[in-house]
């Protein structure tokens, strides 16, 4: 690819173009990470150079060749295994593909990003099944920066080694605010036989973090939505928009820290949280959830607040059909 | 060329032999992903270099919690049983199960112990002409369906019929489902637990419509009770009910939330009947039916706000109001 640009320039440029490829190999003895839209595909080979005509074979091939801030896509539907480490921006987009990614042993979780602070990871039309062995996750984030997912589909996080299993499990570690954003998502079936959840927030040390789900559904987990300070001091603000949690054994949805530790603030608008053990609870002191516009039925019990917990009404939510309906704490009014 | 064809009846003699010892090892179903294509071979091992052609055949090679993929659009074939955790997966493709004919009821059999899941995403059902049934749910577990349509033809009786006799657990995410019934009798989604079962069904953004009924939830072949939350949904043109829930004395109680919903231009918007049934309704539509709402034999139909009830035949009208928290 360089050596096409140099042809094509004149002499003094080609100098210039050079010098900067023979920086840049210096830099990257292994990999030149330099496409800025690398493609995969299921006849695809990792030692070609991932371009439309002469794809990769895997998201593992792709990323070694792909700039920060680059594209990977999928041209097809196939078994494309992820297993790298993604530490910088990237956005992997299979939508429209069925683009499937089974976890095995000797492997982390189907997605291990860690994107520093100030780099963004996107995944979107991600198919994620078979998750997690060691990491017991389909997707695990533990860096500072911003992860996105969209339209994707993640089951099956039922490791038989770990006894964890999360659809998502962000633990973001380091300084800053890390953000996590997950729309049109569904995650299901997640949760090994003690531990496990769709989503679990629990930032590291002095992380603090904000998450935002929108339109997506947690159904057939052990937990849905989990949030947990009890490991770090930073804050988080949770935010669930036009979501459903249905039929997850535990609670669907769940915020609880411990004393001294980060203070959660988690905000449900428009969701529905139905058929599960607990509809939506909040544990601890410097926890705080308020509730807007959502229904809360058919759970074992609907709203619990505990430790000193607070769950907070916008006096426009449905608290019925539980089999203990269970009382917020307090209200908010609209405005 | 004339030693081609000795070369292929050779090379054909000897396939037996190796299909023969290939076979216990295939048999024994541990493949993680499997995947089915329009090109497949039935007599494969359903990897993506060799597909297969049909969803029971792949399902015979797949692993408990294992997935089939779609490569590419293709009628399937249908009349699986699934007994054990597995996903179906052809999102992004038109993968069609087709009611065969001559062939019984129905399409996809789901019969699970309670600790399993079957997820069917990106799936079209097509009963026409024969089928009964898209999917039919026995025994326990959870069946989360998304994204998928469950077309009637002339024989359908019900798209998706749940009768558990376990603790069971349905969702239906962004689904269409459509033409179901006859006669009077038959409804889009059917919830029926039987003698044992027990029944949490969650409906999200999806739409049934052009049925003989929408949504029918019956306890009266149950005790154990049935949970129903239907959010952010349309139920609409249904010759009988949008939304109707019944049981009898000494049977299952029932509880149906209607959220955030639409119930139109249906024989009956929502109906309620027997003493064991409570139907909820909040911010949602009931206009151009029949009958908009109604309620007998004791069935309570409360609102907490929020509906619009106007321009049906009858409007009818709730048997109580509570509050918003």
């Amino acid at each position: 690819m360089s050596g096409t640009i140099i042809m094509k320039c004149n002499p003094a440029t080609a100098w210039v173009f050079g010098a900067f490829v023979l920086f840049f190999v210096a830099a990257n003895p292994a990999t030149a990470q330099t496409n800025t839209h690398s493609w995969i595909a299921s006849y695809g080979n990792n030692a070609s150079d991932c371009s439309r005509a002469t794809p990769c074979a895997d998201f593992a091939g792709a990323y070694d060749k792909t700039a920060r801030g680059g594209e990977i896509t999928c041209i097809d539907s196939g078994n494309f295994f992820p297993h790298t480490l993604v530490t910088r921006s990237l956005t992997i987009d299979c939508s429209g593909m069925v683009a499937t990614n089974s976890s095995d042993p000797g492997h982390y979780a189907n997605f291990y990003l860690r994107p520093p602070a100030g780099d963004t990871v996107i995944l979107r039309g991600i198919t994620a099944k078979f998750c997690g062995y060691e990491g017991g996750a389909c997707i695990l984030v533990d860096g500072p920066g911003t992860v996105i997912i969209d339209r994707s589909f993640i089951s099956g996080a039922r490791p038989s080694a770990s006894g964890l299993g999360f659809g998502i499990r962000f633990e973001p570690s380091g300084s800053g605010v890390a953000k996590l954003v997950v729309t049109d998502t569904v995650i299901a079936d997640a949760g090994g036989a003690s531990a496990g959840a769709g989503i679990r927030i629990r930032p590291q040390g002095s992380a603090a973090a904000s998450v935002t789900v929108e339109g997506t559904t947690i159904s057939g987990s052990l937990f849905g939505l989990a949030v947990d300070g009890s490991n770090s001091t930073g804050g988080m603000n949770v935010s669930v928009k036009n979501s459903a949690f249905a039929s997850n054994i535990n609670d669907g949805i769940v915020a609880t820290t411990s004393a001294g530790h980060a203070p959660i603030g988690v905000l449900v608008s428009g969701s529905a949280s139905t058929n599960n053990g607990y509809g939506i609870r909040a544990i601890g002191p410097n926890v705080t959830v308020r509730v807007s516009d959502s229904d809360i039925a058919g759970n074992g019990t609907g709203l619990a607040a505990t430790g000193g917990g607070a769950l907070l009404s916008f006096h426009n939510n449905v608290v019925r059909a539980n089999g203990t309906n269970g009382a917020f704490t307090g209200a908010e009014a609209v405005q | 060329m004339r030693w081609k064809p000795l070369a292929v009846s050779a090379l054909l003699a000897s396939m037996p032999l190796l299909v023969a010892m290939a076979a216990p090892a295939a048999a024994q179903a541990t493949n993680p992903h499997t995947w089915v294509a329009s090109y497949g071979n039935d007599t494969l091992d359903c990897a993506y270099a060799v597909p297969c052609a049909t969803i029971t055949y792949a399902f015979s090679r797949t692993a408990r919690g294992g997935e089939i993929t779609c490569i590419d659009s293709l009628d399937f074939g249908a009349e699986a049983v699934l007994n054990r955790s597995v996903t179906i997966n052809c999102l992004g493709k038109t993968a069609s199960l087709r009611g065969r004919v001559g062939a019984p009821p129905p399409m996809i059999r789901i019969h699970l112990p309670a600790t399993d899941t079957v997820i069917l995403r990106g799936l079209n059902f097509e009963e026409f002409p024969v089928a009964w049934f898209g999917m039919v749910f026995t025994g326990a577990g959870t069946l989360i369906v998304d994204r998928t349509a469950v077309i009637g033809g002339s024989s359908s009786r019900n798209g998706i019929l749940f009768t558990p006799s376990g603790p069971a657990k349905l969702v239906v995410t962004d689904s269409i489902v459509a033409r179901h019934g006859q006669d009077g009798t038959g409804a889009g989604i059917r919830v029926m637990p039987q003698p044992g079962g027990t029944a949490q069904v969650t409906l999200e953004r999806t739409k049934v419509s052009g049925s003989q009924f929408g949504v029918a939830v019956d306890g009266s072949n149950s005790t154990g009770g049935i949970n129903v939350t239907i959010k952010d949904s349309v139920l609409a043109s249904n010759v009988n009910d949008g939304v109707v829930a019944t049981t009898s004395a000494g049977h299952a109680p029932i509880g149906v939330l209607v959220s955030n919903s639409a119930s139109t231009n249906n024989g009956y918007g929502i109906r309620a009947i027997g003493s064991n049934v409570t139907v909820r309704v909040a911010d949602s539509d009931i206009a151009g039916n029949g009958t908009g709402l109604a309620t007998a034999s004791g069935g309570a139909l409360l609102s907490s706000g929020g509906n619009a009830v106007r321009a049906n035949g009858v409007n009818g009208g709730f048997t109580g109001t509570e509050a918003l928290q």
